[in-house]
């Protein structure tokens, strides 16, 4: 099964959803690294997502939707058979809205607001990806790369050595915040990762990875042009791959 | 004295109206390869888009040359006529490739408001034809026909704003002499923070400030429209949406069939007054750009192989200046400049060595890249420059 016929079984209803009824559900044991019901999906995503932290978002009102079922990924650097598997959980937020003070507040009250997935390991609780999906007509960007291409791309300078095991200081919400370049607000589409990443073979650190398509582009100098009215600028990297430090906060690099 | 058609585009303060007329004109040169009658007509203002504010004009023009050949043709406006050096203060000299199907050539060009055009003034213009494609050098105008107009314009506010998108250069560009080619360049780049425009009136637009060194093949013979090229430095950016500007590394590489482009954040944190070394290197066995940052074994960055690399190598080197707004600050002012030191270029057939920004230098030719009233760029010995902006923001 391809990801996106998981993606677009998870919009066809065949999943079981329900809503997070109250922030005073049982808490679980955090140390606790299982996941074996609902409850512990959404609430170790809610974790991972730092939602929490907008004043917009209540636990009541997330409408999520937790699904425990078949998850493939073929498009994800070095890690795309980690996060496959027979059993994933896949944690829904619908339509959040991205509280920051780092844009204008006309780019936040316009923003494109997105449904958010969180897909989980049932044994280890640790954070697989996160995902987005745009459906309009066009989303500005080339295809994914393939995960083999993707990785031999990225090889020359990083490598993703493996997923994080458990949930960092920074939260989902946080790094996307710190992700200026990315521009989250405008994106059509975000994807994510939880990774230990290597640059140049040295040390490597917690970071979330953030994939951003169809953001606002760059422009480049003009060109010469075979219209008279090509004047304007030529636009480029729809596609923007942020780095942000998931024990710090701080944002490490942007790419596109 | 012979006459000419003239049109004389006025533009009001309070309303916009073209109005067409003729006007004795003083003797010119005769337009030259069949090139002539040149007609201005002012087509309207505040037409942005993504690219840089002004007033659109249409320039039409006779061209006795064979039909159904594609040409580039040159339009240039200056603001002063001096024969002596006719090359400073042009306001506008949009390069554009046109077949000539008809023998009558309509361009449209956008006259900046940064020009700062004086109400009712006459400007000169200058009409020119090259073939396409020429070498590398060639000077332009092989053709030229020449006029007299009469433009006016709006006092414009762009100096609070970010009125004027594109990209403006202060610094020193070296072109190698065929067969010689470069692999490489690098320079001591001193960190100066720059104000984005617009920086007091709360402006969100993204734009940028950089001071880079690059390598660049410049295609169709033309010595400003590369379409490929590597370069490493130090950029302040402010992105879209965004009131935040970071002083930060960064190493870009276009070509054919990729473009790659990184800023790291991690690796220097740049501070003002701080004296970094950059280098590029092509690997022109796998078609690697390589990018350093003060390390000179560690890589800032790998580019992608680029199969363009393997057949083509740098024609230029540049250390520059550049701001992606006319009205952002360019690294550096009279006061503090930018210092560019140990410039160095990687040459076929020899390896690295230093610049020689005057005297002889055999293999390279060199060529400063600055001006306008705008910014500066000084050589202050065989191997540095510096570079500033000399209008600062208010």
């Amino acid at each position: 099964m391809s990801e996106a016929m998981v993606r677009s079984g998870v919009f066809c209803g065949l999943l079981f959803c329900f809503v997070a009824l109250a922030a005073s559900a049982a808490a679980e044991d955090p140390s606790s690294s299982v996941i074996e019901n609902q409850q512990q999906a959404l609430d170790r995503a809610l974790e991972y997502a730092g939602f929490s932290k907008s004043k917009y978002f209540t636990r009541p009102s997330a409408a999520s939707c937790v699904a425990e079922t078949a998850f493939e990924d073929s498009t994800t650097p070095f890690l795309a058979d980690s996060i496959t598997g027979p059993r994933r959980w896949i944690v829904t937020f619908d339509s959040v809205f991205l509280d920051y003070d780092k844009w204008t507040p006309d780019a936040v009250e316009t923003q494109l607001k997105k449904t958010y997935h969180f897909v989980i390991d049932p044994p280890t609780g640790r954070l697989l990806k996160v995902y987005t999906v745009y459906n309009g007509d066009d989303m500005d960007s080339p295809p994914e790369l393939p995960a083999d291409s993707a990785a031999a791309r990225l090889d020359l300078n990083e490598h993703y050595v493996s997923l994080v095991d458990s949930v960092p200081p920074v939260s989902f919400y946080e790094a996307l915040n710190a992700s200026v370049a990315c521009h989250p607000l405008k994106a059509k589409e975000i994807q994510a990762w939880l990774v230990m990443l290597s640059k140049h073979g040295a040390e490597a650190r917690p970071c979330w990875v953030i994939l951003a398509r169809g953001t606002v582009p760059f422009p480049l100098p003009p060109a010469p042009s075979l219209s008279p009215e090509a004047d304007e600028m030529r636009l480029s990297g729809t596609t923007v791959r942020c780095v942000v430090d998931a024990t710090t906060g701080k944002w490490l690099s942007f790419e596109g | 004295m012979r006459k000419l058609e003239v049109l004389l585009a006025m533009v009001g303060v309070a309303s916009v109206m073209g109005l067409t007329g003729c006007e004795e004109k003083p003797e010119l040169p005769a337009g030259s390869g069949g090139l002539g009658k040149i007609q201005i007509d002012f087509l309207e203002a505040d037409r942005c888009g993504s690219s840089t504010c002004g007033y659109d004009y249409a320039v039409s023009f006779h061209d006795s040359a064979a039909t159904g050949q594609y040409y580039y043709y040159r339009i240039v406006v200056w603001r002063h006529v001096d024969e002596q050096h006719p090359d400073e203060e042009y306001i506008i000299g949009p390069d554009k490739l046109f077949l000539n199907s008809n023998h009558q050539i309509t361009m449209h060009i956008r006259i900046p408001y940064y020009a700062g055009l004086s109400e009712y003034n006459h400007y000169h213009l200058d009409v020119r034809r090259d073939q396409y494609p020429v070498p590398v050098s060639t000077i332009w105008a092989q053709r030229r026909a020449q006029d007299s107009v009469y433009l006016s314009s709006f006092a414009s506010d762009c100096a609070s704003k970010c009125c004027s998108a594109g990209r403006w250069y202060a610094g020193i560009r070296q072109y190698a002499t065929p067969p010689a080619t470069f692999f490489g360049a690098d320079a001591d780049i001193m960190v100066r923070e720059c104000r984005p425009c617009g920086a007091n009136a709360g402006l969100t637009t993204r734009t940028a400030s950089c001071a880079h060194v690059s390598v660049a093949h410049d295609t169709l013979g033309f010595r400003d429209y590369n379409c490929a090229w590597a370069q490493v430095g130090y950029f302040t950016i402010r992105f879209a949406d965004g009131s935040e500007t970071y002083t930060v590394s960064y190493s870009e590489m276009h070509a054919n069939p990729y473009s790659d482009e990184v800023a790291y954040f991690d690796v220097n944190e740049l501070v003002e007054g701080e004296i970094h070394t950059y280098r590029t290197k092509l690997d022109t066995l796998t078609g690697q750009w390589r990018s350093y940052v003060d390390s000179l074994t560690t890589p800032f960055k790998v580019h992608l192989a680029d199969t363009f690399w393997l057949q083509c190598y740098g024609t230029r080197a540049t250390y520059t200046g550049e701001i992606w707004h006319h009205e952002t600050d360019m690294p550096g002012d009279t006061v503090y400049p930018c210092l560019f030191g140990h410039c160095g270029v990687f040459l076929s057939g020899t390896g690295w060595v230093k610049t020689q920004f005057f005297g002889d230098y055999g293999a390279i030719i060199q060529e400063r890249v600055d001006g306008r009233g705008q910014w500066f760029m000084e050589i202050k010995s065989r191997d540095s420059i510096e570079i500033g902006d000399l209008v600062l923001q208010p």
